[in-house]
């Protein structure tokens, strides 16, 4: 079979290391990631694979770094920010990127995306949460990572060639090392009060360890089937809240201070606060709605059913394994 | 009154959120090189047009003001076409790349009768122009001397793509980190000076990073006005600051614009010691009010981050309206463009000499 050579964007960051380190163990490939000029390697084996410095929002350095390549994984998104600054570094480095492959088009172009492009408040609790979900109808009601993921998505799908062989992975909450442990979907730790406001018991979580969804991704890149279309990343495991903490205080201990808020006092107070939001014309930030509670904290049954069958993947880490090995991590220790 | 936004970078859709909350001000068109930030914002505001070329949109939606929120470059080029087909222009700072080009700006507006405005927004924090009123009024008496601070995070997530990156736009400017910056300081020190001045600039590259300066401090001297001032530009403080004192020859006025306070230092008016301590009540009580009005202003929405900006956008639609003076006229934005000139041919580049003057 023919050696692939894939470039990577964003394979420096937490998800990126391990999308490399799959494919290197999976395939029969080269690897390329595009890193921005004085960006950490965080481990990435350099004797492995090849470094390109450059910036996705620099035409030449794109050009530059996509000169021999047949597959490209671009999971490059901005975290943090302000709304305009994550979508410069989101969606304008991928408008950048698309246009770049509309003159030299790739074989294989695998995208990550994310779960928050669903509009999962449209859906009744208790429904099946899979590709066919409806997307998010109202972008802009969402939280600045909501809505660049979801131009960023939108400019892939309309913008890719018709030569090019489309994978959209859209991971669920990605859990490992020391992240996403105790993340939003679980509760919130408010700044300057020293309690964990863990919000309902019964919704369900789709989590993915970070290492399950690396093997994803690489599989998307690497299959023989080349697999096309939309597919969701969660584990076997959806552990509903309840039975994640747990879990997740056999290992870590007890979560200190940890007040359990019922999902319906929720979401009146996150009605109340958005109000807030609302007459302080923004100073109180969008961090809760009733729209952001209902995607977030109502239980769904989550598929994995697509990308098994399709992408030929099997999420190797059970959430017992995940969360043994987040512990052993040196942070957490 | 019609507006048009041309450059959808960071800056922008800060514009866009204060003027849609300004009566009688449609934003008819957005510009920009690349499409996705067009319909992104076009969609979020319900904003009619979009364009990739500034010469299409002043064709097609033919705006009253254009407001350039570009990166500096193109700032001449685009402000001239905007002048020539009627608009006037509001820059975000810095208003051009180089003195000369400011120059050449000022004189085409002028000859066609349009106005520029250098967009300096904090100059229209309520507590500048509480100090720039007791000023006004005489309550400060005549001005010796001006402090200013301001500090800039280059370990934020712009700033560190600034100072990772030699080709980063910041860091391709004469002036660097400092010229996309000291519009704001000079806002408030510009307004009292005359164009006699001695100007005694001092940078450096404290961190070694090679790539731009983090440190600034200037000395200027108005020898006409016999006012001094200092600007301490700095890289390397926490928390972020901003702060200006007008020392007077009957009293003190320091503005805090981070935490939009001021404080009014008056001489005591009981005697020795128990003067001085009667004055930390007086002040006390001050602060304590303009706390109570500060998160009232949060809770109802009367101060946002931007709402500096939004007054400024008002001053200028305003002026442009009645054809009045601008509060930062032609005459202040050249001066301020002047200065920043003479300090960046004086400090040079980091790599030039490990970066100290």
């Amino acid at each position: 079979m023919k050696m692939m050579n894939i470039l990577i964007t964003g394979g420096n960051g937490f998800l990126g290391r391990h999308v490399v380190s799959s494919l290197l163990e999976q395939g029969n490939c080269s690897v390329r990631c595009l890193v921005r000029h004085g960006s950490q390697l965080n481990g990435l084996p350099e004797d492995q694979i090849q470094i390109v410095r450059g910036s996705l929002n620099n035409p030449q350095d794109i050009k530059e770094a996509l000169k021999g390549i047949d597959t490209v994984i671009h999971l490059a998104a901005s975290m943090g920010g302000s709304p305009m600054g994550m979508f410069i570094e989101t969606v304008v480095s991928t408008e950048i990127l698309m246009s770049a492959l509309s003159e030299s088009p790739v074989d294989r172009f695998v995208f990550c995306s994310s779960f928050s492009v669903y509009g999962a408040s449209e859906l009744k609790t208790g429904s099946i949460f899979d590709e066919n979900c409806p997307i998010e109808p109202n972008p802009k009601d969402r939280d600045a990572y909501a809505w660049c993921k979801y131009y960023q998505e939108l400019w892939v799908k309309e913008n890719v060639h018709s030569k090019t062989d489309l994978a959209i992975i859209r991971p669920g909450v990605i859990y490992g090392e020391d992240k996403g442990l105790l993340g939003p979907r679980i509760g919130l730790r408010l700044p300057g009060i020293p309690i964990f406001l863990q919000i309902g018991s019964n919704a369900r979580l789709p989590l993915t360890h970070v290492q399950n969804c690396a093997d994803a991704i690489a599989c998307a890149g690497l299959s023989p089937n080349k697999p096309v279309g939309t597919f969701n990343i969660v584990d076997d495991e959806c552990p509903t809240q309840k039975q994640y903490v747990k879990e997740y205080e056999k290992h870590f201990g007890t979560i200190p201070k940890r007040i359990v808020i019922p999902y319906r006092l929720f979401l009146w107070l996150s009605s109340v606060y958005w109000m807030l939001h609302k007459l302080s014309k923004g100073n109180l930030p969008p961090v809760f709605s009733s729209y952001k509670a209902k995607s977030m904290y109502r239980r769904f049954n989550f598929s994995n059913q697509k990308a098994k069958k399709e992408l030929g993947w099997t999420p190797k880490i059970s959430l017992q394994d995940g969360l043994a090995q987040s512990y052993q991590a040196p942070d957490n220790k | 009154m019609k507006v048009a936004i041309v450059g959808i970078g960071q800056i922008a859709e800060a514009h866009i959120s204060e003027i849609i909350q300004i009566p009688n001000i449609e934003i008819v068109a957005l510009v920009d090189l690349r499409s996705s930030p067009l319909r992104a914002l076009c969609e979020k505001y319900d904003i009619a047009s979009s364009f990739n070329s500034c010469t299409e949109m002043l064709a097609t939606s033919k705006p009253d003001v254009v407001h350039i929120t570009t990166p500096p470059g193109p700032h001449l080029s685009l402000a001239k076409e905007c002048i020539e087909s009627g608009a006037h222009v509001y820059i975000e700072k810095p208003l051009t790349i180089t003195h000369t080009e400011a120059e050449q700006l000022i004189e085409f507006a002028e000859r066609y009768k349009k106005k520029v405005y250098l967009g300096a927004n904090r100059f229209f924090a309520p507590e500048q122009q509480k100090a720039l009123d007791l000023i006004k009024q005489g309550s400060i008496g005549r001005i010796a001397h001006i402090d200013t601070i301001f500090s800039y995070d280059l370990q934020g997530i712009f700033g560190r793509q600034v100072m990772t990156n030699p080709k980063h736009w910041i860091a391709q400017l004469p002036g660097q980190i400092f010229q996309n910056n000291l519009n704001h300081p000079l806002a408030t020190i510009v307004p009292f000076l005359s164009d006699d001045l001695e100007i005694k600039p001092w940078a450096a590259d404290w961190s070694g990073n090679g790539v731009v300066n983090e440190e600034l401090r200037v000395s200027i001297i108005d020898k006409t006005n016999h006012l001094t001032a200092n600007i301490i530009f700095t890289s390397n403080v926490k928390p972020s600051v901003f702060k200006t004192r007008y020392f007077g020859s009957k009293q003190t006025v320091s503005i805090d614009n981070y935490t939009h306070s001021y404080v009014l230092e008056t001489a005591p008016t009981l005697p020795g010691i128990l003067g001085n301590i009667f004055n930390i009540r007086k002040t006390a009580k001050s602060l304590k009010k303009q706390f109570w009005l500060e998160l009232y202003g949060f809770f109802f929405g009367k101060r946002t981050y931007f709402s500096d900006m939004k007054e400024s956008f008002e001053h200028f639609y305003r002026c442009v309206r009645n054809d009045e003076e601008l509060p930062i006229s032609h005459k202040h934005a050249l001066l301020a463009s002047k200065i920043m000139q003479d300090i960046f041919d004086q400090i040079g580049h980091p790599s030039d000499k490990g970066g100290a003057v």
